[in-house]
């Protein structure tokens, strides 16, 4: 009787140390090539080069999820010194809502050196932006595009954003 | 900018522009803002007026039946909204707190 309950307790044991963990959110890190499409909540575990041209690094799928910064960067292709050199390119976004409503951007972190805007909320509704760094973007650091609406933007940081002459900058 | 947004706590510095609401937004709040050196100085001394060609720390394009709001933000230049306005009560709270 006493050596089943040491069985019993050790397939419990080790049912608890090598169980996967619950599947409800993705990490992510290293360097992204293709846009990256959020289906569910994600984490940045490391920095993020990216060198996606034509269209975002980042694109929600999906509504009701959270992209956590997790304090990591997500750095874009353009030069660290001069950002974008006055050149902007609106495709070339760090992160884009795409049209999912609900979804939010959660410091601390930072998205430096696109082309086109750092954080782009595209035709979504009910978004959050909140705690983020965003700065040496060619565009804005933070829009919220004409299409959406119900945003928040709250206590991020843009720094160095924009191209003289155009419409766009910080927020 | 879209309606209904809300823009608030942030910091804008050194960017082209700081706060920029476009034509046809309507009905947002933008409050307790930082926005100073928009552009930085060494952009804002070789470049035309605002807002040709400049750029300012918030601007406004809409027209005032829009309803966009500006409240307690520190700003120094602007177009169509309350700038300069350095009040120590425009200063943010800390996030989370």
């Amino acid at each position: 009787m006493r050596a089943r309950a040491m069985v019993v307790a050790a397939s419990a044991l080790s049912v608890m140390v090598l169980a996967p963990a619950p599947a409800s959110a993705e990490d992510i890190s290293g360097l992204i090539v293709r846009t990256l499409v959020l289906s569910e909540n994600t984490r940045l575990v490391g920095d993020v080069t990216c060198t996606v041209t034509g269209g975002p690094c980042i694109a929600f799928g999906a509504p009701n999820i959270v992209l956590l910064l997790n304090g990591f960067s997500i750095t874009g292709p353009n030069n660290p010194a001069t950002g974008c050199g006055g050149t902007s390119i609106g495709t070339d976004t760090g992160i884009s809502t795409n049209g999912q409503n609900n979804v939010g951007i959660r410091g601390p972190g930072i998205v430096q050196r696109f082309a086109g805007d750092g954080i782009l909320f595209m035709a979504s509704t009910r978004g959050w932006v909140q705690g983020v760094a965003t700065t040496t973007n060619c565009m804005s650091g933070i829009r919220i595009n004409p299409t959406s609406s119900q945003v928040s933007v709250e206590s991020n940081a843009s720094v160095r954003n924009g191209a003289a002459g155009a419409a766009c900058g910080g927020i | 900018m879209g309606s209904n947004n809300f823009v608030e706590a942030n910091s804008a510095i050194g960017n082209s522009n700081g706060i920029v609401i476009f034509p046809n937004a309507n009905f947002n709040q933008i409050r307790q803002n930082i926005a100073v050196g928009n552009p930085p100085i060494q952009q804002s001394t070789s470049v035309a007026s605002p807002p040709a060609g400049g750029g300012v720390d918030i601007w406004d394009q809409s027209p005032a039946t829009n309803n966009n709001s500006f409240l307690g933000n520190m700003c120094l230049t602007s177009v169509n909204a309350p700038c300069p306005s350095v009040a120590t009560g425009a200063i943010p709270r800390r996030p989370g707190s």
